[in-house]
């Protein structure tokens, strides 16, 4: 079921993209040639939901925009489309912009594990004054049963009844 | 008598006494020793309102505790020729602090007549006994019979001489002991007399009759007739040859008080003169007693314990005298055969024949032998009071007897052994024809029974010895320097134990259930089991505090601050048993404020209080519930589950993405703006 319904999408979406590229052929001609990179990307993207491939194909959007808006200035012909694909300056935009996705994407991690790192311990230290709060209210007693501990080993928190708080 | 005139009033007011019922004062430290009283003693008082009057008071014991409702009884008898009570209540000693119950009297004006029960004396003549003994006594008797009471201290030693011109006696008081319990064996008729001190009973108006005869026998003589012989000889002598032929003898009487003493003394209580034959007598009217018929002789012997007896009830008072030697009398059928062929009895012979055998069908040992030695006395002399091992006692003394003989080994065991083995209604049975006064004695008897039978607290022994002896103090451990006779008594007594500090201990044992239950009206038999059955230590406190603020409640008093604190102290771990903290704070809080009220029922509303201990426990549960979330919760952030490697990687793809698009619609918005403008 779930698989026709996929099918739909992409069926739906190809049926508005051919109009739409017969419409507008040479814009589309030479966004799909500067957006090489992202295609690239998509070819090498193993992460779920192609994470790597949106990062890089934002900024390579980003980075066709100069092309495309000369290309419209120029009537938007065939002609001035080749012109663009050969334009070192449209090449040069594109693949910059591109290039910063890509940093975009590798520098992510360090920054991501250094604030998740700093707000786990924000976290148990909040966690433990709740505790304490407890024990004062209704005693030592409070902490003699302790509930199952959540699953340690490959436990992935999105799939846990994720914690109260969690970022 | 001019040691009475010294020790009369002289050094009252010297000291200033414990006040008595707002009128009198009592002096304990100011001894009036030749008024004392068995069991005891004598101190001076005062009236407030009358100095000059010359009183006594005696100091009564708990153990051998005063006749509380012939007190009562007797307190509005105005009689010149019997010491009446004028007033009685408890009071505090100051030497010791311990309470004692006090009977207020008038002193007499002479001196007692017999110093000591074996004192000698001057005998009296035959004018001085009718004039100064006899006609006060009879005056006495009539008053005491229209209450229903018999004196039973009727004695030479109990009475004084009036001490003027007039030589009328004047009648000791009967008050300070349980009924009989010091009368020397030869003033008790033989039933009496076989029985012991505790088990005598209130007994009747014609045991004072009987003992108004051997007043008179002993005044006659100059002391006691019969000094000779032991109690129990004396008791075989009258079983032998009569009670007359027992203290009269030989001696020289005249017609007239030989008349008097042979209608008085006689053995049997439906022949013996009462108040309408002495009154006849008194006015100069002739009678002829009829003698009580003497046991029938056998025509030979029975040897028991080296002894030779020709009388049944001879025999059946030697047997109660030494149980062992009576159980091995009934190993064989001799005593059935003696009986049968000398007394020529087949009734009595049956009814030994019949209990013998069977308690040697039930082996040896047990309580078997014992019965059947109780029954087979009863057969040989059913006058006789019910006998059972140690206790001897008239079936209206067996309430009495528990009472008396409580705190005595095994005594308790043995009454309830008695009723259990229904003796007293064997006793009945053997008697020749119900009489009314049986009645409320078997009752009594049953009523024992139905108790001893349930050794719940708040049963047993202790309930039967409060339900049958109305007005016995308290005997509990916890009272031994105290009076409490009364339901309203008892938390005015337990406030005072507390007064000097709470103890640690519980103040509840079987004495004071058993004293609640039968003194405090409208108690629910709830309470009991509660305190039967408690789940803990803590529960068992909280029962006794449920039952005292019941009593409370009913008896009063409103204030209780000293107990308040000993039961805040005893449950104090109450609060502990809380766990929410705030509730712990709040009780400490109400327990002080219940405390300094002494409200009994508001301290057990905040001990016992389940609907706050159903909160505490729901609360309790539930903070568990979270502390285990929130330590699974830590365990997770501690086992680096936001900073595992595959985390880090989702968040930091997802969070490129994101940048990468918020960064890609800000460049593409400038470079729109840009080209626009």
């Amino acid at each position: 079921m779930a698989t026709e319904t996929e099918k739909s999408n992409k069926m739906t979406w190809i049926l508005l993209a051919i109009p739409t590229c017969a419409v507008l052929l040479p814009t589309c001609l030479l966004m799909l040639v500067l957006m090489l990179p992202t295609m690239v990307a998509f070819i090498v993207d193993g992460t779920p939901g192609r994470k790597f491939m949106i990062t890089v194909g934002m900024m390579n959007l980003a980075g066709t925009v100069p092309a495309v808006v000369d290309l419209w200035g120029q009537g938007q012909s065939f002609q001035a489309s080749f012109e663009g694909m050969s334009n070192v300056f449209a090449w040069a935009g594109a693949l910059t912009a591109s290039a910063v996705g890509w940093l975009i994407y590798w520098v992510m991690p360090p920054i991501v594990s250094n604030y998740q790192g700093i707000a786990s311990r924000a976290q148990v230290l909040s966690l433990r004054s709740k505790q304490k709060k407890l024990i004062a209210a209704w005693g030592d007693e409070v902490a003699s049963v302790v509930a199952e501990p959540y699953q340690k080993a490959g436990a992935e928190p999105e799939d846990q009844a994720e914690p109260e708080g969690e970022s | 008598m001019s040691a009475t005139s010294a020790m009369k009033a002289g050094k009252r007011g010297a000291d200033k006494g414990i006040e008595l019922s707002d009128r009198y004062e009592v002096y304990p430290d100011q001894p009036v020793p030749f008024l004392s009283s068995p069991g005891c003693d004598a101190v001076a008082a005062l009236d407030k309102k009358n100095p000059s009057l010359a009183l006594f008071a005696l100091i009564c014991s708990r153990e051998l505790a005063p006749r509380i409702d012939a007190v009562r009884s007797l307190s509005h008898v105005e009689s010149g020729a019997f010491l009446t009570p004028r007033a009685s209540g408890v009071l505090t000693q100051s030497t010791d602090g311990k309470r004692k119950f006090v009977v207020v009297f008038e002193q007499p004006r002479g001196e007692r007549v017999q110093a000591d029960p074996n004192a000698s004396f001057q005998p009296l003549s035959e004018d001085d006994l009718i004039r100064g003994v006899i006609t006060p006594m009879v005056s006495n008797l009539r008053e005491l019979g229209g209450r229903l009471l018999a004196h039973r201290a009727i004695r030479a030693d109990n009475i004084f001489t009036s001490g003027g011109a007039n030589q009328e006696i004047i009648l000791g008081e009967c008050v300070s002991s349980p009924a009989g319990y010091f009368q020397p064996v030869i003033y008790e008729p033989i039933d009496a007399g076989m029985a012991t001190p505790s088990g005598r009973g209130q007994g009747y108006i014609s045991d004072d009759f009987y003992a108004l005869g051997v007043l008179i026998a002993v005044l006659s003589h100059g002391g006691n007739p019969v000094a000779h012989l032991s109690d129990e000889e004396v008791v075989a002598s009258k079983i032998a040859i009569g009670s007359y032929a027992t203290l009269i003898g030989q001696a020289r009487v005249s017609l007239k008080l030989m008349e008097a003493l042979r209608g008085l003394l006689c053995d049997d209580p439906a022949e013996r003169w009462n108040i309408m034959d002495l009154d006849l007598w008194a006015n100069g009217r002739h009678l002829s007693p009829k003698q009580a018929t003497l046991s029938a002789k056998a025509a030979r012997t029975f040897e028991f314990d080296g002894e030779e007896y020709n009388t049944a009830r001879g025999l059946s008072f030697a047997m109660g005298n030494n149980w062992p030697a009576a159980q091995e009398i009934l190993r064989d059928d001799a005593l059935e055969g003696w009986v049968r062929r000398s007394l020529a009895d087949e009734k009595c012979a049956s009814a030994i024949l019949k209990t013998s055998r069977m308690s040697r069908m039930g082996g040896e040992g047990g309580g078997g032998q014992d019965k059947a030695v109780a029954g087979v006395l009863t057969a040989l002399d059913n006058l006789a009071p019910v006998r059972y091992k140690a206790v001897s006692a008239r079936l209206d003394g067996l309430a009495q007897a528990l009472a008396i003989d409580f705190e005595k080994d095994h005594m308790p065991q043995m009454i309830s052994e008695v009723v259990r083995a229904k003796l007293h209604k064997s006793w009945i049975e053997a008697q020749p024809s119900m009489r009314p006064e049986f009645v409320p004695w078997i009752r009594q008897a049953d009523t024992i029974e139905s108790f001893v039978n349930r050794s719940r607290i708040g049963f047993g022994p202790e309930r039967a010895l409060y339900e049958c002896n109305g007005t016995w103090p308290c005997l509990s451990p916890l009272f031994k320097n105290d009076f409490v006779s009364e339901g309203a008594d008892l938390l005015p007594a337990l406030e005072r134990l507390a007064k000097d500090g709470p103890p640690d201990y519980v103040p509840m044992d079987r004495h004071i259930a058993a004293f609640c239950a039968t003194r405090t009206k409208n108690l629910s038999e709830r309470l009991f089991m509660q305190l039967a059955e408690p789940a803990d230590k803590l529960d068992y406190n909280v029962a006794v505090l449920r039952l005292f603020s019941e009593i409370q409640r009913t008896t009063g008093p409103e204030r209780l601050p000293n107990m308040a604190r000993w039961f805040a102290n005893l449950l104090g771990p109450v609060t502990e048993t809380y766990h929410f903290r705030s509730f712990r704070q709040q009780l400490a809080k109400g327990i002080e404020s219940a405390t300094q009220s002494g409200d009994l029922a508001e301290l057990l509303w905040l001990v016992d209080n389940e609907n706050l201990r159903q909160q505490d426990e729901v609360g309790f549960e539930q903070a568990q519930r979270e502390f285990a979330g929130i330590a699974g919760q830590i365990t997770w952030h501690e086992d680096g589950a936001l900073t595992s490697d595959a985390h880090v990687a989702a968040v930091s793809q997802r969070a490129s993405a994101v940048v990468s698009a918020v960064l890609a619609s800000v460049s593409i918005a400038i470079m729109s703006l840009i080209y626009v403008t």
